[in-house]
């Protein structure tokens, strides 16, 4: 079914990280994140207390206003906002799918915006729940947080990496973390019962399997020049290397890592830094410079460049739906993947100013399974698109506060 | 894989948008009654399902405990058992289940069961199973040609049941009395003849032309096979979606609605005024929403608490919905 489209010089690397990973699937191990998902229950199949199972996606954007501080969660099935806890200064605003973490420089403010989806693997689970103000992370404005359904993983600057235990989030508890040993290079990523991260040998960054306590279970000398830039897809972790990407898999207890290179010349200023996916595609975007997108198709395992405008934002929701490019004239554009050719664009969405890509507060878009969403600071709009339908503008939403920051969650 | 999860969540998302409307309630509710296990030596017939449960308390009456695993307002294919559950199961001295693959998430519980020795009747198996329809023909994508589990639509086949769950239940379950059981068991099938035959008087009155059933279920294949309806799939569009949807969001609908040739939508959402207010402004002209009891009993006075008052009220909705009166 995966025919390998991009025909590459460079055959790709495949290694296998023949570890014994001894999981403590099913043994007597004392791994207090993992929550017996197979263990018999006395509450019905998918409950949760205190939260409201949904037949359909709950999709709740978090929005914030780092001059004033201003911080609201806009419901996108009811159309309601509310308002949460004032967080100023913030410099970026990240998602795990539920929680909101508002990177300041005084600590991370950790907000529930009550939404979410539990994947059962052949079928999903979608909750609602009040929204609800966490509490703070000891964490400065660069840290980078990483979550799956266990733990919250928390890496500063520096490096040093704080694993939460995110049932206890779940229950508004900001709970004294595991502390991992060592530094990282870039953001520590759990991933299938182990954290996935990039540790100092020799002067490269070495691929290592962690456990949950941080106990190096395999490092198989795969090496990432200069990473940056991480996404969790359903096929595996995509990390972002100088000449191209890292795709680290689960298999059988085993991982493996397959680098996916450019093919083509990608000088430095133009490779992935950042990825944006609609969380659940296997399609991964990122900017190639100021007038490009990189296209990461992660099933084929090919990399596509698409010339476009000057980008301010980058995103698609994947399996055949256009690549939206918001460019700087403030229109969002949408681009066939496949043969780079403009499909359509918007009247522009954005109000005044210049929109770096660089510093971390330009708009962005969020994409969904049937919507995506630009939010407009200046005119203190959010404008959701149909991208499936020529880019319409299916709703714009008229918000009391300028929406600098935004993120999708309950997807 | 996405697509598989989005093909699962339509199903499941069906069958739960009921269990919404009765709420929380329900289930407090629902744990009340499941509590009522009594410590005592009676012999314990364990039902999965709750449609199931009621027919078979029909039959037994009082000749022995009848428990329902499933609550009411739930979705039989998500279903899941307690660890005390699961231990009752394997004391039961009889399991009913609906079988055919409905309940996913009980039946290795019941196979497990089965193993130990206790006496299991999978009720769909022997009820004359048809075969779904593929996705382009109503049926739901990627289970054509497999089993339909929903036959309780068809009351004719779940008076067939009856008389083989009399059979099973004089058979295992030591200490009732069988002539009892055998009339219980008749009066029964007697009141589905009366349901068939009203079915059949009331389906009567939809001209040929408009026996058309669209619908996001998959459990009416059945219903509409015994008396002579057309079922049309459509995909519901819901949540954001339906907040501006395009044409392309509603096509699925749109086209069965003119396939149909009959603007009654027989759908579960949960902004069914919303639903009906865009298909009027897509296609012109009213166009009506209206929802159905699929796979689970309500909770007591919920309008479906019975496995009769579930059929009639479903049959009086078509009837209604398709004859415009």
């Amino acid at each position: 079914m995966t025919v390998r489209r991009n025909v590459s010089p460079w055959a790709s690397t495949v290694l296998v990280l023949t570890a014994l990973l001894t999981t403590s699937c099913g043994g007597a191990g004392s791994n207090t994140a993992s929550r017996g998902a197979s263990s018999p229950s006395a509450v019905p199949h998918g409950h949760v207390e205190g939260a409201r199972e949904a037949a359909e996606q709950q999709s709740r954007l978090l929005l914030n206003d780092p001059v004033g501080g201003d911080t609201r969660i806009l419901d996108l099935v009811t159309g309601q906002v509310h308002t949460t806890a004032q967080v100023k200064d913030t410099v970026r605003l990240g998602t795990d799918g539920r929680f909101g973490y508002l990177h300041t420089p005084g600590g991370t403010h950790v907000l529930d915006s009550g939404v979410w989806m539990v994947d059962h693997g052949d079928h999903v689970h979608y909750y609602s729940a009040a929204t609800r103000d966490v509490g703070e992370l000891p964490a400065g404005s660069r840290a980078q947080v990483r979550s799956d359904a266990a733990v919250t993983a928390v890496t500063d600057e520096g490096g040093r990496a704080l694993l939460y235990d995110r049932s206890e989030l779940e229950q508004g508890k900001i709970t004294s973390p595991v502390t991992l040993p060592g530094t990282h290079i870039g953001a520590v990523v759990p991933y299938e019962e182990h954290l996935l991260a990039f540790r100092n040998r020799s002067g490269t960054a070495e691929l290592v399997v962690l456990d949950r306590r941080g106990k190096r279970v395999a490092s198989p000398g795969v090496t990432c020049a200069e990473p940056r830039g991480d996404a969790v897809t359903r096929r595996g972790v995509i990390f972002g290397c100088a000449d191209g990407a890292l795709l680290v898999r689960a298999h059988n207890g085993a991982f493996t890592a397959e680098v996916i290179p450019y093919g083509t010349h990608a000088p430095a200023t133009e490779r992935a830094t950042a990825f944006r996916h609609r969380p659940g595609s296997d399609t991964l975007t990122a900017a190639a410079g100021d007038d490009a997108v990189w296209v990461l198709d992660v099933a084929e395992r090919a990399w596509t460049r698409v010339d476009t405008g000057p980008v301010v934002a980058v995103n698609t929701a994947g399996e055949g739906s256009p690549l939206l490019v918001l460019e700087t004239d403030g229109s969002l554009h949408g681009y066939d993947i496949a043969t780079g050719e403009q499909t359509a664009r918007t009247k522009s969405l954005l109000t005044g100013g210049t929109w770096a890509r660089t510093d971390g507060s330009a708009p962005v878009i969020e994409v969904d399974r049937s919507r995506a969403y630009v939010n407009d600071p200046e005119s203190k709009k959010v404008f959701e698109i149909d991208y499936n339908d020529g880019l319409r503008i299916a709703r714009s939403f008229d918000l009391d506060i300028r929406p600098v920051l935004m993120a999708e969650t309950g997807r | 894989m996405s697509r598989t999860g989005a093909k699962q969540h339509v199903r499941v998302g069906i069958a739960r948008l009921r269990h919404l409307i009765a709420g929380l309630l329900a289930l407090v509710t629902a744990a009340t009654t499941t509590a009522c296990t009594t410590g005592g030596d009676r012999p314990d017939i364990v039902v999965t399902t709750n449609i199931l449960g009621d027919v078979t308390r029909e039959i037994v009456g009082g000749e022995a405990d009848v428990t329902v695993l499933m609550k009411p307002n739930a979705d039989p294919h998500s279903f899941g058992l307690s660890a005390v559950q699961a231990a009752e199961l394997e004391r039961a001295d009889l399991i009913v289940h609906n079988g055919l693959g409905l309940e996913e998430n009980v039946l290795r519980h019941v196979d497990a069961a089965r193993e130990s020795g206790v006496a299991t009747f999978a009720a769909g198996e022997v009820a004359g199973p048809l075969t779904f329809h593929t996705a382009g023909d109503a049926g739901p994508e990627g289970d054509a040609g497999q089993p339909d589990p929903h036959f309780w639509t068809d009351p004719d086949r779940m008076r067939k049941v009856t008389a083989l769950l009399a059979d099973q239940v004089v058979e295992h379950v030591d200490g009732v009395d069988a002539d009892t059981v055998r009339a219980n068991a008749d009066r029964y099938a007697k009141q589905l003849t009366e349901l068939t035959a009203w079915m059949e008087r009331s389906f009567g009155r939809v001209p040929a032309d408009r026996r058309a059933l669209v619908t996001n279920h998959h459990v009416f294949g059945y219903l509409a096979d015994r008396f002579g309806l057309r079922v049309i799939g459509a995909v519901i569009p819901s949540g954001t979606t339906l907040a501006s949807p395009s044409s392309s969001d509603l096509r699925s609908l749109t086209e069965a609605v003119d396939r149909a040739g009959v603007r009654t939508v027989f759908a579960d959402s949960s902004q069914p005024q919303r639903l009906a207010e865009v298909l009027r402004r897509e296609l012109g002209g009213g166009v009506r929403v209206v929802q159905l009891y699929s796979e689970s009993l309500t909770a007591k006075g919920g309008g479906a608490d019975t496995y009769l008052r579930m059929m009639r009220a479903n049959t009086t909705a078509m009837v209604t919905g398709l004859t415009g009166r």
